[in-house]
């Protein structure tokens, strides 16, 4: 398990963060359009971002992340929680 | 043959608190750059005065101090008319705008266009009056108390509770964490800008800062906006950097403030936004220091005030993109005694014109 994928991903103290205000730029950068913050995040954390923010189900995203970083399903859903856990605190 | 528009801009010294007067010429220039523009000047070490770059002034004067009162302005005004006759004169500092308020009807007689804010307006959108305009606009402020005497200080500072700030009536404020620090905080005020002072509550929360430049159109409506996030601060809490936000609860807020008020013209709301969100704390009645930042991006106020003022059609401002940031660059410009010399006898002429960059190309 990469420490990239599973590090609390650059975000910061900010204020309650949506996905839908949320613009990932240059796959480095997650920018709250709302508040004005952004966070360095990484590519990883882009990755899932952008996925949610194109409503891919929860399932499917857990495949193509598990795909995409060659490891089991059972540790992409773990890293993909432990990242929302960590976004629903950022304030 | 039209006549050259001449407009007389003031606030021109950019500093580290710096004032606006230099941005609203810059912006202005964007639309009409043929302009000439008259700074009105309260020092001889104004920065603005010995900029030859857009931003600079075609001649410039030297003004009487706003608490000389509205006859010294007008008489100084009538003097430099009979030089560069005025069209449009844009006050660009938060203790100038009483005099200008107290002058329309001689600025009507002499067909000099000013900004149309109402001194009720005006009024309702102070610091002292801001707690009772926030609360009819349905915009959290910060509990305010005005006080006169060191007193009433101590008492409302009591009342509303540590930590807290002390501001003047129209500039400087201080944080105040304790009852000792009440004394030292309200005598400087007092020294400094006079009775009274706002005793104004702390907000609680992220204390992120925010910043909103817009114009009014004097019927409730609002014909542009700019919101930023502060995110460099001088030493003294203003903005040395910010990056445009698109919230609409901030906007929202705006908009009330703006239509409760009907207001003319240019304006600054500061915000802070605190654990319920966002409590606005500051009413500016002039474009803020960073005004010249939305109108590289297509907002371009001070141009649309003239517009205005000159009873031309007003297009709505474009929106501004979020993610669009601006970083404040200061650069030296050079100077030279005889600039001084000529303006100790009051007025800067022969020596002010600006070489106008290429590169300014009109935005909007």
């Amino acid at each position: 398990m990469s420490a990239t994928r599973t590090r609390k991903n650059g975000m910061n103290g900010g204020n309650a963060v949506h996905l839908s205000n949320l613009k990932i730029v240059n796959g480095c950068l997650a920018f709250d359009v709302c508040s004005g913050k952004f966070h360095r995040i990484s590519e990883s954390a882009a990755f899932v971002i952008s996925e949610l923010k194109r409503q891919t189900p929860f399932g499917a995203l857990i495949t193509s992340y598990s795909q995409r970083y060659e490891i089991s399903p059972a540790i992409a859903a773990r890293d993909i929680e432990l990242f929302l856990n960590d976004l629903s605190v950022v304030r | 043959m039209t006549k050259q528009l001449s407009i007389a801009v003031s606030g021109l010294h950019r500093g580290d608190n710096p004032q606006p007067g230099p941005a609203v010429i810059r912006s202005i220039r964007r639309r009409y750059p043929s302009a000439q523009i008259i700074g009105l000047s309260y020092d001889l070490l104004e920065s603005g005065l010995f900029s030859k770059s857009d931003d600079g002034v075609d001649a410039a004067f030297l003004m009487p101090f706003p608490n000389k009162g509205p006859n010294a302005l007008i008489e100084r005004l009538d003097e430099i008319s009979e030089i560069y006759p005025l069209d449009i004169v844009i006050p660009c500092l938060d203790s100038e705008i009483p005099n200008y308020l107290d002058l329309s009807d001689e600025f009507k007689s002499r067909r000099i266009k000013t900004p149309l804010l109402t001194k009720k307006s005006f009024d309702r959108g102070s610091k002292a009056n801001l707690f009772q305009l926030g609360k009819a606009a349905g915009v959290r402020v910060p509990r305010t108390i005005v006080v006169s005497d060191l007193m009433a200080a101590h008492k409302a500072c009591e009342e509303i509770g540590f930590p807290l700030f002390l501001k003047g009536k129209q500039y400087g404020a201080g944080r105040v964490t304790s009852p000792a620090e009440v004394a030292y905080v309200f005598h400087s005020l007092m020294a400094a800008w006079g009775g009274p002072v706002i005793a104004q509550a702390a907000v609680l929360g992220s204390g992120d800062e925010y910043d909103v430049v817009g114009l009014g159109d004097g019927r409730g409506g609002l014909l542009g906006s700019c919101a930023i996030r502060k995110i460099m601060l001088t030493g003294n809490g203003k903005a040395f950097g910010g990056i445009v936000v698109a919230d609409p609860a901030l906007q929202e807020s705006v908009e009330k403030i703006i239509k409760k008020l009907k207001w003319w013209g240019p304006f600054e709301l500061e915000f802070v936004k605190g654990k319920q969100g966002h409590e606005l704390i500051e009413m500016n009645p002039r474009f803020p220091a960073w005004t010249d930042f939305p109108s590289q991006i297509g907002c371009n106020l001070p141009a649309m005030l003239v517009d205005m003022l000159l009873s031309l059609p007003v297009a709505p401002a474009s929106r501004c993109e979020p993610g669009r940031m601006f970083i404040r660059h200061n650069l030296d410009l050079v100077g030279d005694i005889s600039q001084l010399a000529e303006l100790c006898s009051g007025s800067l002429i022969g020596d002010a014109q600006p070489n106008l960059l290429p590169s300014l190309e009109p935005v909007n």
